[in-house]
């Protein structure tokens, strides 16, 4: 299955599907459709990356992303913004190798940091990001590391997320009761 | 390639050209200014480069039209960013780029998302001077009836000095809000610190004056208090005023701003400068800056 897999993944994007949504009152919906497949095209995830990194666990990235969870619940961040963080890391992930546990942290602080500067109205500050990893991240470090992240991700920022699918998703199987659907929403 | 905008003429624009290293092509560069970095790539330059990258296309596609077409083109491109779900942008003249053969490309967006205080004051929407956090495709619209009005004038439409002097220049067009004809001002945060005398509105007529009639009518669809009555940039689009004489002119048609334009500002006035004396006609289109990009047939 991985084999067809990567054959797949450098193809040109052509939607195999026709657009899923009824006709749209502010765009054309097969050209939403189509940006939208084309963004899985572009932001490549590898669900396989940690195998690069023989020193991490997958427990590892399951307690990192619980904690920054937490940050987010703490500082009240949008939803959007935690599941952007975890996509900058994911790809960030991918674009290495052997990674050392002790990085974990600065790395998913500082994309989280990341993240909430281009999702939040009022993003918390770096020092409150510096604080939250209770002296185990410096200002410093985090700003470095955004720059290191920046660069591997080619500053690749606008992934379509986990919970934009969902919101998508969650319209259409409710379309019978919605008269108008995915009107952009200004939350 | 890509310059400045014969509209750019706001000061504070730091866009510059230059050839790209990995292709050739000319590309507009723009040089951020890096005040305060405590806080990292401030969140205006990644915002402006995540809006760039979700509207690669569409801004391309935009064509442009002279005058007319000036405003069809702003107009055109607000409907495909406004479309894209782009929050909103920054709409003003100087972010505003004219290619040498008369395209038009929106610029910046720096401010996609989050309005700051150091956004382009001239051309912010009235629920933003009041202070609303919340705020949609509206603003833009707003901005887009600023510099078509700027374009007819010739002059910009609410110079305001400061943010209260701009609120100022707002009401003494559009006379004083109330609920009555703004029922959302109540909810504005800034509604109730300061109040001004109550203000008759002066008809556009008087503000614009030689603008046509259609012009006017389509220029005061863009310029109304509440957000939601602003025309949709669609709606827009297909106003008789685009279909009426002068017809929009084909972006071949449009002058052409000359490179290397500091040096030439020094020289005797540019031939493509507007002349308030002159009809409006006369002053835009040079024939002879034009006729080299006319295609024949």
């Amino acid at each position: 299955a991985s084999i067809s897999f990567t054959r797949f993944m450098h193809q040109k994007p052509t939607p195999a599907r026709a657009s899923p949504f009824p006709i749209l009152g502010w765009a054309n919906r097969d050209d939403v459709w189509k940006s939208m497949i084309n963004k899985e095209q572009t932001y490549v995830r590898d669900k396989l990356y940690l195998q690069r990194h023989p020193l991490l666990q997958p427990k590892m990235r399951t307690i990192l992303l619980d904690w920054l969870m937490e940050v987010c619940d703490v500082h009240k961040l949008q939803r959007e913004t935690f599941y952007l963080a975890q996509d900058f890391f994911d790809r960030f992930m991918s674009t290495q190798k052997n990674i050392v546990k002790t990085l974990l942290q600065l790395i998913g602080i500082s994309s989280l940091f990341i993240a909430a500067k281009l999702e939040e109205i009022y993003p918390p500050k770096l020092h409150q990001f510096a604080y939250v990893t209770d002296g185990a991240c410096t200002e410093d470090e985090i700003l470095s590391m955004e720059l290191i992240i920046m660069k591997a991700l080619n500053w690749n920022l606008s992934p379509l997320t986990v919970v934009s699918w969902l919101n998508i998703y969650m319209q259409i199987s409710y379309l019978n009761e919605l008269y108008e659907v995915l009107v952009p929403q200004y939350p | 390639g890509w310059e400045p905008g014969l509209l750019a003429r706001t000061p504070g624009s730091h866009s510059d050209l230059a050839p790209s290293l990995q292709t050739g092509e000319t590309v507009a560069l723009k040089k951020v200014a890096l005040r305060r970095l405590e806080d990292g790539i401030p969140n205006q330059a990644l915002r402006e480069i995540k809006a760039l990258q979700e509207i690669e296309e569409n801004v391309g596609k935009c064509k442009a039209m002279h005058m007319g077409g000036g405003v069809e083109s702003i107009t055109l491109c607000t409907q495909r960013v406004v479309d894209n779900t782009l929050k909103s942008i920054d709409l003003k003249p100087a972010n505003l780029l004219i290619s040498s053969t008369g395209q038009l490309k929106i610029a910046d967006f720096g401010l996609a998302r989050v309005f700051s205080n150091e956004g382009e004051r001239w051309y912010r929407a009235p629920e933003l001077l009041y202070g609303a956090r919340k705020y949609d495709e509206g603003v833009d619209l707003w901005a887009v009836g600023c510099i078509f009005a700027e374009l007819l004038n010739n002059s910009p439409l609410f110079p305001g000095e400061n943010d209260i002097e701009q609120l100022c220049c707002v009401l003494r067009v559009l006379g004083t809000p109330n609920p009555r004809i703004w029922p959302e001002i109540t909810e504005l945060p800034d509604y109730n610190k300061i109040s001004f005398k109550e203000k008759p509105p002066i008809p556009l007529e008087q503000v614009v004056p030689d603008a046509s009639p259609q012009a006017l009518h389509l220029l005061k669809q863009f310029l109304v208090y509440p957000s939601r009555q602003r025309v949709r940039a669609a709606q827009a689009l297909l106003h008789p005023y685009f279909f009426t004489p002068p017809l929009p002119a084909h972006h071949s048609e449009l002058p052409i701003p000359q490179r290397g334009g500091r040096k030439m500002r020094q020289g005797p006035p540019h031939q493509r400068d507007f002349h308030i004396e002159l009809p409006l006609e006369e002053s835009l289109v040079d024939l002879d800056l034009v006729a080299p990009y006319v295609v024949e047939g």
